[in-house]
């Protein structure tokens, strides 16, 4: 039976409590008769054979690139980057999809008598990935062969040794990437695109690139003219990067890009109810939850986080394309929305939205506030085609228990940020006036980020900026079930119940609203008419 | 006459100490402080007079003393019964003149009837050798001398060297903010300010608050960080001078990021090039001690006890300790004296060993007007009340907490004027 296709649902009085997430938690809240909610689509069965799929897609590259075999021989130089742990969400079973790529592309490597070869995991300014997280990306195999050799390596956005700058686009953006990989005779990239706004020359110009080529798309008014920012032709971000790709292009560097899509099967078995839909779930998916929901109660949220991130996603391929960065992003964006469209007529007043336990930036980590505005003003928000899912003086209601809550390794900027910065002001402008460039250069962080674990100084800026485009749109923002105290100091209003919150939310949109429901997981992208 | 004692009743001392953790409430009723009611004390000699208190400030010291948290370190320095009251205005007649003053409470040597010790013959009576001896009984202040008694009293005796009159245009609560504002004059100029660009003030109780004020009217160019725990402590703190406030938790934090130091641990490469500890608890030291730049000084001003703290970082980064206890005399400096030139009212500042510190907090005084500070006021017959509100100060929105210990009819005739 084929996977059925995502839907809206309008409530009426039969319709059972709804899943929210609710960070390590979950919350069924009743909503009010009327509402919509949206259902993504059901997983889409995954490809039977992916090593096959694989090494078809390297035979038989899209655009004008020839296939990767003809492109390899002896002497030439070749840097192979991958996605870092930010993708995807959760990690996925073993083994990762970058394994399969990259032992099918290191075999071929290897056989055309290339000897001068590098793996490079394409951080831009997030933090290196632990042993173990670069072992599960890549497998036993390639990582024992690779990580004591040297060829193993991370992308160090603050080694001046190991950067070039490669010049200006028309638009003055200057660009800027790891040494290696522009001196490299092809750039072979291998990405992980769980949603639209993965892939294409983001890869390479993001990835690949240091602070000072970053903070030309990285920024409070490239962001809020991104509309969305998943919706890569309404997106400045992505203007951006294409526009340096293109100066990448040419100036001769030379990229064999490898794009994958994945199906939305997010949670093993023991999770499963979270993708059913409530009406459907069975005597089994009751218990499940009951004991789920019972038990995380009673759990410190640090060991309720240990549980879920231990979860590992059974992801399956449902598409490989390899070649020129534009044609095999234009399938992979095809792809992508064959798994996650949903068609939505008009807007609401009021869009709610669960937020779970983790987004692409704490793998392994803390959910910390700032992240929070991030999850479910950047990439929620943004999970549109066409119009954003509220309307303009709308209000977002986000479930999350948003406690004030930091991991001082991977995030020790953030704490600052939280409690300097966010203290004095929210508005992204002011924030990215005063306060980006003394993070962006502070010797402490820049030396955390490179010895340690940690993500960059001016990382919690850009986390803001991602929500600024939903700042710019909203009337409001409410987190229900968020401590008071921390939900405040994000410029943002505490409710204790939905019922609450609405009438919260009331007070700004006006009496009568119209409320919306994204359900996840999994992931879902509207297309609002 | 209406005045509260403290007596050397040691079960009582303990009996607050080990309540004060649960109830404020119980410990300052089973404590050692009491309303009492006799005659007036004796004046001890032709030089002293009777001063009849119109505000009386109750000072952390005063707390600490009364439930039982102070240091056994004072207890040789103080002769029970005492009445407590170190921070006042009064009235007093003054060879025939009725006139408004604030009292300096240092008992030294001169008040004492003895030659000046080696401190007092250069004006730092703070650290007079003979708080032992002389024509009254043992005790550091007036506040804690049997003999003189202390401003939550209705009458009590002082010294007429310890009188200074209360210029016109201060209030009574202006005016009572004097004592503890020379106390954040002093812990100021012991700092050495050459090379210092940025201090923290970690506290702001009443003493952090005036330290950020004396800060800023001392060293105009100086940027000054304020750690404070409540929303009023933080709004005032910036009325005051303050550049920036942060919570008392985000002072180390905030050290480093300031100045784009390194860190590991509890190691930090540079700092706040001084941080005055108005808090005094182990914590507190602690955190001031981290937040300090290698080489640099910590002040500590808020009245400290027994601790355990770690000083290897202050070891290792060579930063000094410093203490500061009431004041004395100040050399005269061009930050005193520029100040001094543009608010003197009298001539009698500056003596042969610079600027006594009283006189510089009565002439600061007239330009802050600091009376807004005293938040509550309450009669001698409420001090249960009045001392719980004052060691919850922070907590409950107050900052200054004062008695007026004047007759309730008298106080009810100046509240209708």
């Amino acid at each position: 039976m084929s996977p059925r296709p995502g839907f809206v649902l309008e409530v009426d009085k039969s319709t059972p409590p709804t899943l929210f997430w609710h960070g390590e938690n979950f919350r069924l809240e009743r909503l009010p008769t009327g509402s919509r909610i949206i259902y993504p689509p059901e997983p889409m069965d995954g490809i039977k054979d992916p090593r096959a799929a694989i090494a078809a897609a390297l035979d038989a590259p899209l655009g004008d690139s020839e296939p990767l075999d003809s492109l390899l021989r002896p002497g030439l130089r070749v840097a192979v980057c991958f996605d870092d742990v930010s993708l995807p969400l959760p990690q996925m079973q073993a083994p990762d999809i970058r394994q399969m790529i990259i032992e099918e592309v290191l075999e071929r490597v290897a056989r055309a008598g290339v000897e001068d070869v590098k793996l490079i995991a394409a951080l831009a300014l997030h933090r290196r990935m632990t042993n173990s997280e670069l072992r599960h990306a890549l497998g036993n195999r390639v990582y024992d062969a690779t990580s004591t050799a040297g060829i193993l390596t991370q992308h160090d956005a603050e080694d001046p040794d190991n950067l070039m700058l490669i010049g200006e686009t028309d638009m003055g953006e200057t660009v800027e990437i790891n040494k290696y990989a522009a001196t490299a005779d092809l750039i072979i990239y291998v990405n992980i695109n769980l949603v639209s706004m993965d892939g294409g020359h983001k890869s390479v110009a993001t990835g690949l690139s240091s602070y000072r080529s970053l903070k030309h798309h990285h920024n409070v008014k490239t962001m809020v003219h991104s509309k969305s920012f998943m919706d890569h032709k309404n997106s400045e971000l992505h203007s951006s990067n294409w526009r340096m790709g293109k100066l990448l292009r040419d100036s001769g560097i030379k990229i064999f890009q490898i794009e994958t899509t994945l199906n939305t099967d997010t949670f093993p078995p023991a999770f499963e109810f979270l993708q059913k839909r409530e009406w459907e779930w069975g005597l089994k998916d009751r218990a499940s939850f009951v004991g789920a929901s019972e038990s995380l109660k009673r759990t410190p949220p640090w060991a309720a986080r240990k549980i879920f991130h231990s979860v590992r996603s059974p992801y399956k391929l449902t598409s490989v394309q390899a070649g020129e960065v534009e044609a095999v992003h234009k399938r992979t964006l095809e792809n992508v929305y064959r798994q996650q469209s949903v068609d939505v007529e008009g807007q609401t007043d009021i869009l709610t939205i669960g937020l779970p336990f983790i987004g692409p930036y704490n793998v392994n980590s803390v959910m910390n506030p700032i992240l929070v505005h991030c999850l479910g003003l950047g990439y929620f928000f943004n999970m549109y085609r066409g119009q954003p899912l509220v309307r303009k003086g709308g209000v977002v209601i986000l479930s999350h228990p948003t406690r004030p809550e930091f991991d001082p390794t991977f995030h020790p900027s953030y704490i600052d940020f939280f409690d300097e910065v966010l203290a004095d002001t929210t508005d992204p402008l002011k924030i990215e006036a005063k306060y980006e460039e003394r993070y962006a250069t502070d010797p402490w962080y820049i030396h955390l980020y490179r010895k340690g674990h940690a993500y960059h100084g001016v990382h919690p800026f850009y986390m803001w900026y991602w929500g600024a485009h939903a700042l710019d749109h909203l009337g409001g923002v409410i987190i229900l079930g968020g401590d008071p105290k921390t939900t405040r100091r994000l410029g943002y209003t505490p409710a204790s119940t939905m019922a609450d919150a609405i009438e919260m939310a009331k007070s700004i949109v006006g009496r009568d609203p119209t409320l919306t429901h994204l359900h996840s997981p999994p992931l879902l992208m509207a297309n609002v008419h | 006459m209406k005045a509260l004692v403290v007596e050397e009743k040691l079960r009582r001392f303990a009996a607050a100490k080990v309540l004060s953790a649960a109830s404020k409430q119980k410990a300052i009723m089973f404590g050692p402080l009491k309303l009492d009611e006799h005659d007036p004390l004796p004046l001890p000699n032709e030089e002293w007079i009777s001063v009849r208190p119109r505000l009386s400030g109750i000072c952390g010291s005063d707390v600490s003393a009364v439930l039982g948290r102070s240091s056994r370190y004072f207890e040789p320095l103080t002769s029970f019964p005492f009445t407590p009251g170190h921070e006042v205005v009064a009235d007093a007649i003054i060879d025939g003149v009725s006139s408004r003053v604030v009292i300096e409470p240092a008992l030294h040597c001169r008040i004492r009837g003895l030659p000046a010790c080696r401190w007092c013959r250069l004006g730092q009576t703070q650290r007079c050798e003979r708080i032992l001896d002389g024509s009254i009984e043992p005790g550091i202040q007036t506040g804690y001398c049997t003999s003189v008694g202390g401003g939550w009293s209705e009458e009590f005796s002082a010294h007429r060297s310890q009188l200074h009159l209360v210029p016109d245009g201060l209030s009574d609560e202006d005016a009572v903010m004097i004592e503890p504002l020379a106390c954040a004059i002093h812990s100021v100029l012991r700092l050495d300010s050459n090379n210092v660009h940025s201090v923290a003030v970690l506290g702001a109780g009443t003493i952090g608050l005036l330290t950020v004020a004396a800060l800023r009217q001392l060293h105009p160019g100086i940027r000054i960080t304020c750690a404070a725990k409540y929303s009023h402590q933080r709004s005032m703190a910036m009325r005051l001078g303050a550049d920036l406030v942060v919570e008392p938790k985000q002072l180390v934090r905030t050290a480093r990021s300031s100045t784009s130091a390194m860190s590991v641990g509890n190691w930090q490469s540079q700092g706040f090039d001084a941080v005055f500890d108005c808090v005094g608890s182990e914590s507190s030291v602690t955190e001031a001690i981290a937040s300090t730049t290698p080489g640099g000084t910590v002040v500590v001003s808020g009245m400290p006890s027994n601790m355990s703290i770690d000083l290897a970082p202050l070891w290792h980064r060579e930063i000094k300790l410093v203490g500061s206890y009431a004041y004395g005399t100040e050399e005269q400096t061009e930050s005193t004296s520029g100040y001094i030139s543009a608010e003197a009212q009298t001539g009698s500042i500056v003596t042969e060993n610079g600027i006594r510190t009283f006189d510089l907090a009565i002439s600061m005084a007239q330009r802050l007007k600091l009376g807004a500070l005293v938040t509550h006021r309450y009669g001698l017959e409420n001090y249960e009340e009045a001392i719980r509100l004052a060691a919850e100060a922070g907590q409950r929105g107050a900052i200054k907490i004062a008695f007026d210990p004047r007759p309730r009819r008298a106080r009810e005739q100046e509240n209708r004027r």
